[in-house]
This record gives structure tokens, C-alpha cells and sequence, in this order.
């Protein structure tokens, strides 16, 4: 079945592949990189920075020997890393990318069985460790695997989008085995969130309302579903998201101590460094939960201000996809604003209670190398979408103003015509 | 997608088509619906948390972060009259971990690392470390400061959770073990008084903890900040006692051998009070316990009855052995007075005027009164006699027409003058205040059955209280055991020196019935209690506990009790015995069994004291009598009792019984003062080494000699120089050897 899929699939491919000119790496003409957007993301990255470090330092020091630095002192390097990729990145054509779309498919899959075969760590199959090497989360990998398969099939099949198949069921189909494969680390946050993503290219990519609706409520009822056969932890999960305080000592801790975490705040918080909770009494304070610490030291105000940087990144690279130069950059661009919108509203969500508990981090805030430098990574696709949109911009820009300057010179040809026609007559 | 195609031609760059007005438009809806909808949703449920419930919620956070640790007070002290600690408190620590927050990975090797620096066994720390059904569990107890640094040490050195904390706190200790221990009582597991003066004098001596109110981390960790509020804690004053550890020594000692000699079933009881302050110098109430172990059962045969038992009967048998061993029996358990209780009757029909001394009262053998015959001990009759010589036989039938004279009345008037229906106010928990007549009930047979303490009941503080009265010129004085209050750097806080409550009868009427006493121990009923040299008033009681079911011959249990008085001239202290329920086969009057007793205490108290002996009636030298006769007076309390008559001091050399050998013999020729040696177990002398004392000064000679357990006749002046010892130094002696030292008078006197 998935062998005759991908068959039709690769049928397909081809020719719209054909008319594909062979993409180089690098842009000739860079365009320019939005100011507003990157001054905005480095505005976020130094936020979170500092929140990571005033959120991870007592947890540091009690459980790695005393080192304070234990979180953030690599999550800087990364950063740094990080963004040094994001402008390499930013500087090559992301139709280059298009080309590897269904290797980096591959090869993701491939990561993502390691994982299973690897070690556990305290019972999840989540990280390729291997020693002197950064320890590797194959779903972070996934997420970009499937937007860029994403943004090629709803390209590729532009004109079919409006079936039920090319629309909905080919890019659903490709998530499957990441699905089940996500299934057995576990890693249901992962899941959640891929499903979001795709959902949301699928949505703007120009799937029928009628089959996109119905798409929903399909992979809605699937969802429910696939609880239901995990019924005691999901029940338990769902009792702990309506009495969080119902297990304070085990099952709901962390959402109780997140809930007091957030309250301690109040208006204008304990102020920056000041959380009490995150002495231990938060778990994973630098990690899913460091949102609440933010609360907790700058307050209700604070809080509304970081979801307010957010939103303002989440806008700005909305806009970017929005001009850029095709459909697929567009598309692109929009999984990875899709994915980082959705991992900032799930994580608030899941730290203020407001869905039931899992695990999924706040971009540039929690602390984990593989997701930083893959967002860093995908924000330098952003940029190259930015760029080539800028210099496609730039570039009918000139146009128009070669045209105006042909027309004008074209009038003042004609004007100058018919004064000779007149004068000379 | 044509156009796209055309963009294959390398120059000039063609724009491309930018993005499909679809795409673009549904990505504007959704934006707006995500950041309009969505984040709302988020800071809506922010203002809900943060704002709305942010005063509970934040209230809840606080109750688990804030650590408001105690700092305990230090509990005060508690000193006897000289200065020795009686009572103190300990700072120790106590180890106690949170299992929920430890590391389940590393509780094993944790386990072992605590076990042997606490001394435990791993697999039960590791079983503690592994409740995580609870967030406190004790790993150890009372542990000192190098254990309790250690532990810390390991803790913080340990690489996984392990929340392992060291709490300081306090342990009670009694260095002297179960002495005084009903007076002391002790405290409870929180540290709190339980009983005795623990207990009445709790507030004072427990001060007042401080408090830090601290952030905490989960794992019990102090955050520093600095928010950290500290209220110091105020430790606890000390308490110096009346009570003197050297009197009191003298009064257990007795009082324990004597229960032992006379097999005393129920109780016993012994009380040295200063007459004039009501100050209580010793207080002996057995059976006992050590405060150290309070929940132990001392007594062999309790102990052993409640092994057998279980479940509920096991309980209440536990409550009643503990009760029983905790009571101080000087306060809070009632006798029968019997014939001490004359002393007040006379005091009172004398004071009243009914009788003077030298009224006469006639002793037929028998006294009618309404429908009851009343008799005398042995149904003696004594014929005429004076109120001294009723006081000195120690007459029912004078003491009946005594409080005849006196009447119901005023009678009943004494009886509350001298205290006993009132609580003495000692400073001690649960003192009762007795169980006697009220007026109305007082008819004729009542009064005469009262006249010489039989049917009411009081506390034996009570009676000796009101022998106080009688003795010291008919003051009621307060009696107490708690002489001042020090804070904790030993200044001086209050001092307590209650006055006296009443004046009961005159000084006059006080002085004769004190030379009346004297006269029961001169001679009379009491004249076991005499000591040579020394002027000693007392009397003695014995009671039938008629409120208990007689034995199977129709006996009843009695009670001894006897109370003494010296000196004579100017009473200071007054001591009271008191033996509950005497079952010897052997010995059964008060003269063979309480007035010894008193007698051999007043012995070595007498000199304790200072008080001076009169030695001006007595012969410098002293034969010393035959102790061992094989019969009542062999016993070693009335050999005791012997010697002291004849200014012979006593040691026993190895333990109470019968007095089977002593040393030196009798016949010899010994000075007054020198010591006999007795021996109930065996008849081989104990030796010692003899010390060299030529060349010392006779006085330091003879203390030398004395010391090593020998007699001494000083030859020559008191104090000069020895110049010869009659026996051998280093040799090996029988203790209580006579060994005379030669002096010369020689010139440098002041050396």
C-alpha cells in the first residue's frame, strides 16, 4: 500500500520536477534580510537566553554537581552556533533544499528507528546519545522532514489540491510511519504537533474547505481514537488536566507546581532572578515549563509582552511567506511559522493548564541543543525566503520603474512627436 | 507554471509570480484567527491565573516553600542545692529524609553510606528511603554533631536526589539516674513536662523557641535570599533546688533498704523538710524509676506479670505499673496518720487551752465512746498520765479525753489550721488534698477515732508540713522545693522564700509538745530513733488500713511512719518515713521498724547538717556492744540503731541482713565517734592497707586513718605530731581496727 503510494507519488513528481531548473546554492543576488524580523528574533533569543539561565541555574547546581552554568552555558554556544547556520543558511536558495526533500524524508526515518533501537532514557526512546557528540532528537529532525515534503507536494500537485487525495490524503499518507514511529519513542507531544503543522500547510495550501473540514474531523476522530486504545494514560492524563491539584505528589505535580509557579507572579512578578518555585519545586523549570517561571518573575505583564514579541516574530514571518517569490517558498515558510507558532501556543497552553499536560518545549527559551539549532537552522530558510522575496520584490520594483521610465519616455516621445507634428506643421 | 518555466533563461532575471491570492489570503485568516483566538485564549488564562486566582494559588506556593523552622530553646537545667545538675538538656540531631524526592536510582548506595555513618542497618534505611507514601521519614534520632556533619556531608557530596536533612533539637538527661525521680518527674517525647517539676515548672524551664521563617527548595535546601526572618529563641531558665542531693542520697538509701528489710508491699515514703522555710531538702517516694527511661518497668515482679499479658489487659496493666512508678507518693497518695497525728492533737488541745501539760488522763485499758470499746496497743493500760507521758506510750485512750476537752469544734478548727484540708501548694503537679471529716460529721466517735489519726486520710507532705507547724512555733510554713530561678547565663532571676501561711499555735505550746517528742525518743516509743550526743524529738504511727479487706487471720495491712525532729533546743529539720503496707513476720511496731529508720538517717544527716553534738553527758571512751545476737536486734537497722545510742558510728560492710560479724568485736574499748564495722553476708573481715601517718599532725593522722576504714586512739595531745603508729604501715588490717598513734607535743604547732 505505502509502496504503491509513493509509486504514484514519484509518477507525478517527475514532470513537475522536469520543469524545474537545476538550482544552485547559493543566491546570486541576495536580497535583503527583513531588519524587523531578524532584530525581533535576536530580541527573543536574548530573552529567552537570559529567562533560561534565571530559570536553570538552581536546578543546575542541585543536580549537576554544582554547576550552575549546566544549561545555559551550552545553550549560548548553540545560540551562537545556531545563528551563524541561520545566516549560511539565509544566503542559500531554498529551492536547493526542494531537491533533497524526499532523502532528508529518508534519512529521517531512518534516524527515527535508531532511536527504538538505541538505549532508553528512563523509558522514553527519545535521543540518540552518542558519546562526545551533542545528544540528537530525530523528532526535532522529523518536524522539518515533514515541512519540506509538505510545501513540495502542495506545489508539486497545485492544480489537483482541490481532491480529496492530493489535497488531504498524499501529505497526510508520507506522516503515517513518522507517526507510528513517534508512537513507540514515545513522543505524543511530537505527534501532536506534526499533525498541527501539516494541517495548517494542508489548510492554506488551497485544500477544498468541504475536504478540508471533513480532513479534520477525520483526523480528529483518529485522534480520539488512538486515545482511547491508551485509555488509562489518557484518563489519567485528563483527570490530572481537570483537577490539577487532584495527585499534587505525583501524577499532576507538574502541572500543580506550574499553576502556583504562574500565580506567585501576580501583576508585575517577583522580578527577573527572583522565582522561588524554580528551586525545585517546578520540574523541568528549564525546560517545558520555563514559561512559567517567566511568569512568575516579570508577571501577568511580562508574560503578555512575551507572547506579544511572539506574536510580532510569528506575524513577521507570516508576512515573509507571504511575499515570497513563489508558492513553494510561501508554503516552506509557512510550515516553519506554522511549527513555531504551534509549539509556542501548545507549550503556554500546556504550562497555564489549559490542555492537558505533555512535553513540548517554548522555542529559543527552553533549553535543548538538537531544537535550537534545528529552529535556527529553519529560520535561516525563513531569511532565504525573505531574501529571495525581497529580491523579487526589488526586482519587479526596478521592473515598474523601468517600465514607468519606458512609458514616460515613450509619452514624452510622443509628446515631443506631436509638438513637431504641430510646430513642424 | 509557465511562467516558471520561462525563468530557466539566465539573464535578465524574470520576478516571479509571487504568491497565489489564495494561499495568501488563507494565511491571513489563519494568522489572525491563531494570534486573535489562541493567544487571547493564553492571556486570558494568564489573567485568570495570575490575576483572578493568583492570591490562593500564590498562598498555596507559599505554604510549600516557606520552611518556618524552629529554633528550639534549650531546656533549662536543674540543679540540687550544691550545685549538682540534676536535669539537663543536650542539643542533638535528628536525621529525617523525604522519599518522594529522592532519587530511586540512588537510594541503594545512599542507603549504605547512611546505615554506616548512623550505625543502622542498610536494609532498613534503604526500606525508609523507598516510602515515598510519605514526605517524612526518621532515619535516626538524637544522633551528636560529628554524626549529624557527617550525614551532611554525605548528602551534599552525593551525586543523584537525596533529600536527606539534619534537624537540631534536644534530649533530656538525668545524670544521677532514678534519683529524686518522682520529684523531677520527666518530660515527654516532645520535650514537653510530663510530670513532676518538669512538669509544674515547665514554662520556666522549656523558654521560648524562636522561629525562621525560611525559603525552601524541595528538597529542604535553605534558599539563600534574603527574606530569611529570625525571631532567636529565648532559652529556658534553670531551676536550684531546695532539694539536697547529699540529705537526699541518705533518705533513698534508707528508704530502699528499709523496703527491702521489711518487705513493704505498697509504698514508701521519706521527707526531710527544713521546719522553719518549708524547705524540702530531700523527698524519696518509692518505687521509683530513671527519668532517662521513664516507660520501663522497674519493678522485676510488674515487669514480669505484664509479659505475660496482651492486647487491652496489657494496656491498662502497663498504664497502672507506669503510673505507680511515676506517682510521687509524698504528694499524692493518702495514709492514715495514726499516732502521729497526736503530736497535732496535743499541740491543739494545748494551744486551745482544754488541757495543759500537766493535765492527767486516766488509761483503764479500755474507752468506751457511744457505741465503740476503744483500746490501747496490746490493750495496755497506762494509767494516769500527764499529756507527755500520753504523747510518750502514745495512749488512744488519753488522746480520746483530749479531744473530748478540746471538742468537735475547735478541734475541726486545728485540723484546718494545720493544713490538712487544703492542698500544701508544694511546687508539684497532682497533689491531693487529703480526705477527712467535715464538721458536721464529726461526731464523738469520729473525733475520737481522729484524735489519734485514724479515719481521715493526708499526704505525708502534709502531715510532716504540719509537724513543722507543731515544732517550729506554730508557723504553717509553705512547704517547696524550688529555691530560685536562674536565667540561662546563671544570673539570678527570682528567688522563692515563701512566708509562712498562718501561725497555728503559740511558741509556747510549740516548745513543750517539742520537748514531749523529745521525750518519746529518750527513752520512749521511739528511742530507736536516738543518736547520742544529739537531741532528737519524734513520734511515731502506725495505722490499720481499715479501708482495705483484711488478711484471712483478720489482720489488717498497716502502715509505719515516723517523724523526727532535731535538734531539740531549736528545731531546724524534721523528717518523715512513712512505710505502706509492712509485711515482715518479724517486725511489727513502729519502735523496731519506722524509728530506726529515721534514727540511722537522722545519724548521718544530723552531722551532714553541722549540727553540733553534745558530747559532755557521754563517755570519751565507749565499749563497744555485741551486735551479733541471732535475734530482732541483730537486724541491721537496730544494730544501726544501737550504736548510734552509743556514739558509735556504723558502716555496713556488705549490704542489709541480719549482722552476723562485726568489727571490732564486742567488748572493745574504742573512743566515741569510732566507726563498727558490720557484715550480714560473711563473717571474714574485709582488710585494708593501714597508711603511714608518722610524722603528720595528729587531727590529719586521724582523718587518714579513718578514712582507710581504721579506728583510732591518740595517744599524747590532740594534734601533735605522730611519732609512732601501734600498727605496721602497709600491713592488712580488718577495717575497724583499733590503732593508736603516739604523739608528742611539739613546738612547731603552726606548721
Amino acid at each position: 500500500m505505502a509502496a504503491t503510494a509513493q509509486k504514484r507519488g514519484a509518477r507525478s513528481a517527475p514532470r513537475n520536477r522536469a520543469r524545474l531548473r537545476r538550482p544552485r546554492f547559493f543566491y546570486r543576488h541576495p536580497g535583503q534580510v527583513s531588519p524587523y524580523l531578524a532584530v525581533t528574533l535576536l530580541m527573543l533569543m536574548v530573552f529567552g537566553l537570559i529567562m533560561l539561565f534565571s530559570a536553570s541555574y538552581v536546578t543546575a547546581y542541585y543536580k549537576h554537581d554544582g554547576n550552575s552554568f549546566y544549561y545555559i552555558g551550552p545553550q549560548f554556544l548553540y545560540a551562537l552556533a545556531g545563528l551563524g547556520v541561520a545566516w549560511f543558511v539565509s544566503m542559500v536558495d531554498y529551492h536547493w533544499l526542494r531537491q533533497w526533500t524526499w532523502a532528508f524524508y529518508g534519512v529521517t526515518l531512518a534516524l527515527l528507528v535508531l532511536v527504538l533501537i538505541l538505549p532508553d532514557l528512563n523509558g522514553y526512546h527519545r535521543w540518540i546519545r552518542l558519546p562526545g557528540l551533542p545528544n540528537v532528537q530525530p523528532s526535532e529532525i522529523a518536524k522539518f522532514a515533514v515541512i519540506l515534503y509538505g510545501a513540495h507536494l502542495l506545489d508539486a500537485h497545485r492544480r489537483r489540491l482541490q481532491t480529496l487525495w492530493y489535497g488531504i490524503l498524499l501529505p497526510m499518507f508520507f506522516l503515517l510511519p513518522i507517526l507510528v514511529l513517534l508512537k513507540f519513542e514515545p513522543h505524543y507531544s511530537a505527534m501532536v504537533l506534526m499533525v498541527c503543522i501539516l494541517m495548517t500547510m494542508i489548510a492554506v495550501g488551497g485544500a477544498s474547505l468541504r475536504w478540508l473540514f471533513l480532513g479534520a474531523g477525520g483526523v480528529g476522530a483518529v485522534g480520539v481514537v488512538f486515545f482511547l486504545v491508551q485509555k488509562g494514560y489518557v484518563e489519567e492524563r485528563l483527570a490530572g488536566w481537570l483537577d490539577p491539584f487532584s495527585d499534587i505528589l505525583n501524577s499532576t505535580m507538574q502541572t500543580a507546581q506550574s499553576l502556583y509557579t504562574i500565580a506567585s507572579g501576580g501583576l508585575f512578578g517577583v522580578g527577573i532572578g527572583n522565582s522561588v518555585q524554580k528551586n525545585l519545586w517546578l520540574p523541568e523549570a528549564q525546560n517545558d515549563f520555563i514559561f512559567a517561571v517567566l511568569c512568575e518573575e516579570l508577571g501577568f505583564v511580562g508574560a503578555c509582552l512575551c507572547i506579544g514579541l511572539f506574536a510580532a516574530f510569528i506575524i513577521q514571518c507570516a508576512w515573509v511567506s507571504m511575499h515570497a517569490p513563489d508558492r513553494y517558498g510561501a508554503l516552506l515558510g509557512i510550515g516553519i511559522t506554522a511549527q513555531i507558532a504551534w509549539q509556542v501556543f501548545l507549550n503556554i497552553a500546556v504550562v497555564t493548564n489549559t490542555i492537558p499536560n505533555t512535553g513540548i518545549s517554548l522555542p529559543f527559551f527552553s533549553s535543548g541543543g538538537t531544537s535550537l539549532t534545528m529552529l535556527l537552522a529553519q529560520m535561516g530558510v525563513l531569511f532565504s525566503i525573505c531574501r529571495a522575496g525581497n529580491a523579487n520584490q526589488a526586482l519587479q520594483r526596478q521592473l515598474e520603474k523601468e517600465r514607468q521610465a519606458a512609458d514616460r519616455a515613450r509619452k514624452e516621445q510622443e509628446q515631443k512627436a506631436r509638438r513637431q507634428d504641430f510646430f513642424g506643421a | 507554471m509557465a511562467s516558471t518555466s520561462r525563468t530557466i533563461s539566465p539573464a535578465p532575471p524574470k520576478p516571479q509570480p509571487g504568491v497565489p491570492r489564495l494561499l495568501s489570503r488563507r494565511t491571513a485568516i489563519l494568522l489572525g484567527l491563531f494570534v486573535v483566538l489562541g493567544f487571547g485564549l493564553l492571556v486570558g488564562r494568564l489573567y485568570w491565573l495570575q490575576i483572578t486566582m493568583g492570591d490562593e494559588y500564590q498562598a498555596r506556593a507559599a505554604a510549600q516553600q516557606t520552611m518556618d523552622a524552629t529554633l528550639p530553646a534549650l531546656r533549662g537545667n536543674i540543679y540540687d542545692a550544691t550545685g549538682n545538675v540534676l536535669a539537663r538538656s543536650v542539643t542533638v540531631w535528628d536525621i529525617t529524609a523525604d522519599p518522594t524526592v529522592c532519587d530511586p536510582e540512588g537510594i541503594a548506595e545512599a542507603s549504605e553510606g547512611l546505615a554506616e555513618i548512623l550505625g543502622l542497618d542498610a536494609d532498613e534505611v534503604y526500606q525508609k528511603l523507598s516510602d515515598t507514601s510519605t514526605r517524612y521519614k526518621v532515619l535516626a534520632k538524637s544522633v551528636d554533631k560529628p554524626t549529624a556533619d557527617a550525614v551532611k556531608a554525605f548528602v551534599s557530596d552525593f551525586d543523584k536526589d537525596l533529600a536527606v536533612i539534619t534537624t537540631q533539637t534536644s534530649v533530656r538527661q538525668y545524670p544521677c539516674g532514678a534519683f529524686l525521680a518522682s520529684v523531677l518527674g520527666f518530660c515527654n517525647a516532645d520535650g514537653d513536662g510530663f510530670y513532676g517539676l518538669e512538669k509544674y515548672y515547665d514554662e520556666t524551664l522549656a523558654g521560648v523557641d524562636g522561629r525562621t521563617v525560611t525559603v525552601r527548595n524541595r528538597w529542604g535546601y535553605e534558599v539563600d535570599n534574603d527574606q530569611a526572618t529570625t525571631y532567636p529563641a529565648e532559652d529556658g531558665k534553670s531551676l536550684v533546688l531546695t532539694v539536697d542531693i547529699n540529705i537526699q542520697s541518705i533518705l533513698e538509701r534508707y528508704l530502699s533498704e528499709a523496703i527491702d528489710t521489711y518487705n513493704v508491699q505498697e509504698r514508701g515514703v521519706a521527707i526531710a523538710m527544713d521546719v522553719n522555710t518549708g524547705a524540702v531538702l530531700g523527698m524519696a517516694s518509692k518505687p521509683d524509676f530513671d527519668p532517662n527511661d521513664p516507660y520501663n518497668i522497674y519493678d522485676e515482679d510488674l515487669a514480669a506479670t505484664l509479659d505475660g499479658l496482651d492486647g487491652e489487659a496489657f494496656t491498662t496493666a502497663q498504664g497502672a505499673a507506669r503510673e505507680r512508678q511515676w506517682k510521687n507518693k509524698a504528694i499524692t497518695e493518702l495514709y492514715e496518720p495514726g499516732s502521729v497525728f497526736k503530736l497535732v492533737t496535743a499541740a491543739a488541745a494545748l494551744d486551745a487551752g482544754a488541757v495543759v501539760p500537766v493535765s492527767s488522763f486516766n488509761c483503764p485499758g479500755s474507752y468506751t465512746v457511744a457505741d465503740r470499746t476503744y483500746t490501747c496497743f496490746n490493750h495496755k493500760a497506762h494509767g494516769m498520765q500527764t499529756v507527755g507521758q500520753a504523747v510518750n506510750n502514745s495512749c488512744n485512750i488519753a488522746f480520746i479525753q483530749i479531744a473530748q476537752r478540746l471538742g468537735s469544734e475547735e478541734f475541726y478548727e486545728y485540723y484546718n489550721g494545720f493544713g490538712f484540708r487544703e492542698k500544701t501548694g508544694i511546687d508539684l503537679p497532682g497533689e491531693e488534698s487529703g480526705i477527712s471529716h467535715s464538721l458536721s460529721s464529726l461526731g464523738p466517735v469520729q473525733l475520737a477515732s481522729s484524735s489519734f489519726g485514724q479515719t481521715h486520710k493526708v499526704t505525708p507532705i502534709q502531715m510532716i508540713t504540719a509537724v513543722s507547724a507543731v515544732v517550729n512555733g506554730g508557723y504553717l510554713v509553705q512547704p517547696h522545693l524550688v529555691s530560685s530561678i536562674l536565667d540561662s547565663n546563671g544570673n539570678l532571676v527570682e528567688e522563692i522564700d515563701p512566708e509562712p501561711k498562718r501561725q497555728v499555735v503559740s511558741e509556747a505550746v510549740s516548745s513543750q509538745v517539742v520537748s514531749m517528742m523529745e521525750g518519746v525518743v529518750d527513752g520512749g516509743s521511739g528511742r530507736n530513733a536516738y543518736v547520742a550526743g544529739y537531741r532528737i524529738g519524734g513520734k511515731s504511727g502506725t495505722s490499720e488500713k481499715l479501708d482495705v479487706d483484711a488478711n484471712e487471720d483478720g489482720s489488717y495491712n498497716v502502715s509505719y511512719s515516723f517523724v523526727g525532729v532535731m535538734p531539740v533546743d531549736d528545731p531546724q529539720i524534721a523528717v518523715l518515713v512513712m512505710l505502706d503496707d509492712v509485711r515482715s513476720d518479724t517486725f511489727e511496731t513502729s519502735g523496731t521498724i519506722s524509728a530506726p529508720l529515721v534514727g540511722n538517717m537522722l545519724s548521718e544527716i544530723g552531722p551532714y547538717m553541722g549540727f553540733e553534738k553534745d558530747i559532755s553527758n557521754l563517755s570519751g571512751t565507749v565499749t563497744v556492744p555485741n551486735l551479733v545476737l541471732g535475734n530482732l536486734s541483730s537486724e541491721w537497722i537496730l544494730a544501726q540503731s544501737t550504736l548510734n545510742s552509743k556514739g558509735l558510728d556504723h558502716e555496713l560492710v556488705d549490704g542489709i541482713g541480719q549482722v552476723i560479724h562485726q568489727s571490732p568485736a564486742a567488748g572493745t574499748k574504742v573512743p566515741l565517734g569510732s566507726t563498727v564495722y558490720l557484715y550480714t553476708q560473711g563473717t571474714e573481715d574485709t582488710t585494708a592497707a593501714v597508711p603511714d601517718v608518722v610524722g603528720r599532725r595528729g587531727e590529719f593522722a586521724s582523718q587518714m586513718l579513718k578514712a582507710a576504714g581504721f579506728n583510732v586512739v591518740v595517744s599524747g595531745p590532740e594534734n601533735g605530731l605522730v611519732t609512732a603508729q601501734s600498727i605496721e604501715k602497709d600491713s592488712q588490717q580488718p577495717l575497724g581496727t583499733l590503732i593508736t598513734i603516739t604523739t608528742t607535743d611539739s613546738s612547731g604547732g603552726e606548721e
